[in-house]
Parts: C-alpha cells; structure tokens; sequence
C-alpha cells in the first residue's frame, strides 16, 4: 500500500466565494481528493470539484478512471459541482458514489434533481460513466483502505468519513456542531469554554488520526448567534483536538464571511489554545485550496536560525 | 427551443478543464529570501524552476540542510505550484510540510533552513493595448 496524500479542492462553506479576500485559503465549496495507494477517493462534489475533474482528464488522457465519491450530505455546497465533474460524463469511467440514506430520495434521484431541466441544460442520464449509488451508514472498503462512517450532528443529518489504510488515517468531518451532541451540553451553555463530554463512539471515531479535516466555520462570538446551524465554534474544535489528538488538524469549511485574514487569525487562536490545554506536537493549519499534504505524522522544519557551531 | 437528446458529452469537457494561457505571461514570481537583505531575489523564470544544492540548477541553494534537488515549482498559466521532490529535509508552505502546493503572494516557503516569501509580480498591460473596443 503506498502513501495516502489529500489534496483540497473546495474548503469553503455554503457558497462559492471568489475574490482578492478569500484568494488565500479560496473561494470554491468542498471538494477533497484523497489518494490512497493506487484508489482515487473523492469527498464531496462541492464546486471545487470542476477542477479536479479537468486534472483527472489530463492526468488519466483518456484511460478509465475509476473513483470513489463519499459524500457528507446533499446540502448545495457538497453537491453543486457534481454536473460539472467532467469524469462522469465519459464512457468507461467508473464511480461509486456512497452516501446516507435520505428520506426524499435515493441519491441518484437527488443529485439528478439539480440537473433537471429548470435548473440544469444537461441531465444526469448523459453521464455516461458506470455510476453506481450505495447507501451507507457503517463501514465499507475501497481497495485495501477501510472506511468508517459517524453520523455528525448538522441539520438533516451528515457523515464523517475515516480512511484507514495500515500506514495512515485520515478523519473527515465537515458539517457538524458537535456542542449539539455533548452529554455536558448545558455545562457549556453557560461555559462555552468548558470541556465537553462525547460518547465513548464518538471519541473512538475521532481518535489516532494522522489528519483530522474539521468543521471550524465560526469565531465564539460568531457561534453565540449561530447555535443550532450545524457548524464548530473555535472552542469546540480545541477542545475536540485536546481530547482526541490528532498530528494534524485542518481547520475547513471556511464561513463565506471570512476573509483571509479571518482564517488566519482562527488558526492562531486555535494553535495557541492548544498550547494552552498542554497539548504539543500538533500541526495546526487552514485547509487551504490547491495544498496537497501526506497522512502521516509530520517532521517539523529545520530550525531556521541553527545552534552556534562549537569549535573545530 | 433546442432539446439536450442530441447532447454529445465530449462537448462538457468544457466544463471541466480550465484553459491555462500560454502565449503571455503576464505574472511573474518571485522568491525573496528572508529576512529582507538576506540575498538577492530570484524571478521564476520558464515552466520548471528546480530548487537545490546541485550547482547550475533554477535555484542554487549552497546550504548542507537543502537536497540536491530540493523541490520545484511548475508555472500552469497564472499559477505557480510548488512541489517537494523527495527531500530529506521536507518543504514547507506557511509551516506545513507539503506534498504541493498552489503558491499565493505571501507565502512562506522553508527549503531546508532557507526561507523565501513569495511574491507574485503584475507584469504592465492588459493585453488590449491599442485594441479600440468602439465597433465602428
């Protein structure tokens, strides 16, 4: 099995945000590559997802492409760049698609719903690549990788992904307000800062990653006017990494009302509450579009200004 | 009213592939080493800058902490995207230890113990220029 990398395409929430401000960590909806070994795994087909889709027709020039696509859920942002994903339209090329099952629909009739004709020029029955839809609420394999699923408090419902493979894990939560489903939950209504209690199956689902991607889409003061939307505080994801540990956090699904300048800041504040809480040799950073890291623990840099040489 | 029966789905490829312009380069990058007055800067000069310590390469860094061939960064059209090439030491983007990365004005980049911010020049024009937009 070789190394497992991700890629972001989209780290952006609710909507498409072009612009000089947003220029930095970037403006397109959640879209995530992962490579696992030989597997091409997709996570979600917000609108970043057209430009992975132009890179995999180059890339593969014409050869079958065979890919994975875990979606979270069917908000807008997760699904709007699905008719623009080049891939699917092509004969010979294959994907499984997985997602939750949803009462209003399989997820074939609901991705194809944004392509019916008053919405869309192009029907989803002239993709001509093998779709397949699976439902899912539990754990299934892609090549050697095994992926668990959690199902994260958001309004109507939205999965997390974990990939394992034997070198590396990576957790995937996107969409989620976790203070929603913490046993302490009136504690910290009146102390935000206090540590939350999770079950015993969330924690699980969380803990040993190498990468942990996270809904981190308001500032606390933000969050007091925002209960209830399905999204992390900065609170909450400091005190889901003091518990759970990851090497890495990237901080995703970034507010269409944050500036650059606003991720930024939240990555400081995070990494500096951190150190705080006690915790160290954690890499903390904002998901940012077109970065490509590998899932593993990772080495930090040589220190810049080296040690005074001792004499000869 | 036209219907989409007659749809050829070759044709959304459109959609997917973003053209990346070729015939002028109207960005130039720049590697400016750090702290200011550290050393000269480098322009980004071609499709391909390869940064290391083998002499005679894009970005000669004489620095025992770089690699031979340390990293690259490719051009596609406006961008700039920075890869690392295996280095013993890692590449680094704003701390974080990339596989690539798409390169955005400010960055800062540690090749071993040497680091660069990034900048990224407008070269002077539009590409109109002498073009009259008035259909006469």
């Amino acid at each position: 099995m070789g190394r497992m990398t991700v890629r972001f395409w989209g780290t952006r929430g609710s909507i498409p945000t072009p612009g000089r401000m947003t220029e930095k960590f970037g403006g397109n909806t959640c879209c995530v590559e992962v490579r696992a070994g030989d597997e091409l795994i997709v996570i979600d087909a917000g609108s970043g997802i057209r430009e992975l889709g132009g890179l995999l027709m180059e890339e593969f020039g014409g050869s079958p492409i065979t890919a994975s696509l875990l979606l979270t859920h069917l908000h807008w942002d997760h699904i709007q760049g699905f008719p623009f994903f080049s891939p699917a339209y092509q004969a010979g090329n294959s994907l499984v698609c997985y997602g939750e099952e949803r009462p209003n629909g399989g997820i074939r009739e609901l991705l194809g719903g944004q392509m019916q004709g008053d919405y869309f020029p192009v029907p989803i029955s002239a993709m001509h690549a093998q779709l397949e839809f699976r439902t899912t609420s539990d754990a299934f394999r892609v090549g050697q990788a095994t992926v668990r699923t959690c199902r994260l408090p958001h309004p109507g419902g939205s999965l997390g992904y974990r990939v394992e493979t034997r070198q590396s894990v990576l957790v995937f939560a996107t969409d989620c307000e976790l203070d929603q489903v913490a046993e302490n939950a009136d504690q910290i209504e009146d102390d935000h800062r206090a540590s939350r209690r999770y079950s015993a199956d969330l924690l699980r689902f969380f803990r040993g990653a190498d990468l942990l991607v996270i809904d981190c889409q308001y500032l606390d003061e933000e969050y007091r006017h925002r209960q209830g939307w399905g999204h992390n505080s900065v609170t909450t994801v400091v005190d889901l990494c003091a518990q759970v540990l990851p090497h890495m956090v990237a901080l995703f699904h970034h507010d269409p009302q944050h500036h650059d300048d606003t991720v930024s800041a939240m990555v400081t504040e995070t990494a500096r509450r951190l150190e705080e809480r006690g915790v160290r040799d954690m890499l903390v950073f904002a998901a940012r579009e077109g970065l490509m890291v590998e899932v593993k623990k990772p080495r930090p840099p040589v220190r810049v200004h080296a040690p005074a040489v001792s004499n000869k | 009213m036209r219907e989409t029966k007659s749809f050829d789905p070759s044709l959304t490829f459109v959609y997917g592939r973003t053209p990346r312009p070729r015939a002028r380069v109207r960005f130039v990058g720049v590697l400016r080493p750090e702290p200011p007055g550290a050393g000269p800067p480098f322009e980004l000069d071609g499709p391909e800058v390869v940064i290391g310590r083998q002499e005679g390469i894009g970005v000669h860094l004489d620095d025992d902490t770089v690699s031979r061939r340390h990293a690259r960064i490719l051009r596609s059209g406006d961008e700039f995207i920075l890869e690392d090439m295996g280095s013993s030491n890692g590449t680094y983007v704003d701390g974080v230890p990339v596989v690539s990365c798409v390169l955005r004005p400010g960055d800062t980049i540690q090749i071993g113990r040497i680091v660069f911010e990034f900048e990224v020049r407008l070269a002077p024009g539009t590409g109109l220029e002498g073009f009259n937009p008035w259909v006469e």
